[in-house]
């Protein structure tokens, strides 16, 4: 989401990352050239108004999340201290600019992000800001 | 399940929870009103 931030606000369009954990890890992820606000959700009040859910503990060490890990791994993510819920699942949403929801992912499992492709062209359809699509449903 | 807890719907207008920035001020999504906003919930931060 970093590399695509700039083609994101060239569209008109904000970025905000949310998180469970601390401001502390916020700040430290800003500092590292985090190009958007990093907020917390510490009460995960946002997360259950999404409807983002949590998985359970099987989930976190089976398999198919270690395969995501794996991949991420291969892109050049890497992981640091883990702070906030590890057994919250993640979401992606679009908003209008009245802050109305028009695009949900909701993951179903850990790791289960849209591709950024995916998100772009989400937020191409609604390209135009106030006036633009994302005005009208 | 209140209403409250359902979760939102496409076209409704988001809950605007507070939330912390990393300084410890508080900040609200609603202030970001004006343009569309890609809000990115991620597991946790690491």
């Amino acid at each position: 989401m970093r590399e695509a931030h700039a083609s994101i606000e060239a569209l008109g369009a904000r970025v905000v990352a949310v998180g469970t954990g601390s401001a502390e890890q916020a700040r430290r992820l800003m500092e590292t050239g985090t190009p958007f606000p990093c907020l917390v959700d510490a009460d995960r009040r946002l997360y259950r108004a999404l409807g983002l859910g949590r998985v359970g503990w099987r989930t976190v060490f089976d398999l198919a999340t270690y395969t995501n890990y794996w991949r991420a791994w291969r892109r050049g993510a890497r992981q640091g201290d883990v702070s906030g819920d590890p057994r919250q699942l993640s979401g992606v949403a679009i908003l209008d600019p009245e802050g109305r929801l028009r695009w949900l992912h909701v993951s179903r499992t850990v790791g289960d992000y849209p591709s950024l492709p995916d998100v772009m062209a989400r937020l191409r359809k609604h390209e135009g800001g106030r006036d633009g699509p994302l005005r009208s449903r | 399940m209140t209403i409250e807890e359902r979760p939102l719907a496409i076209g409704d207008v988001v809950t605007d929870v507070p939330l912390q920035t990393f300084d410890g001020r508080e900040f609200r999504l609603s202030s970001l009103r004006g343009r569309p906003l890609l809000a990115v919930c991620v597991r946790y931060y690491g």
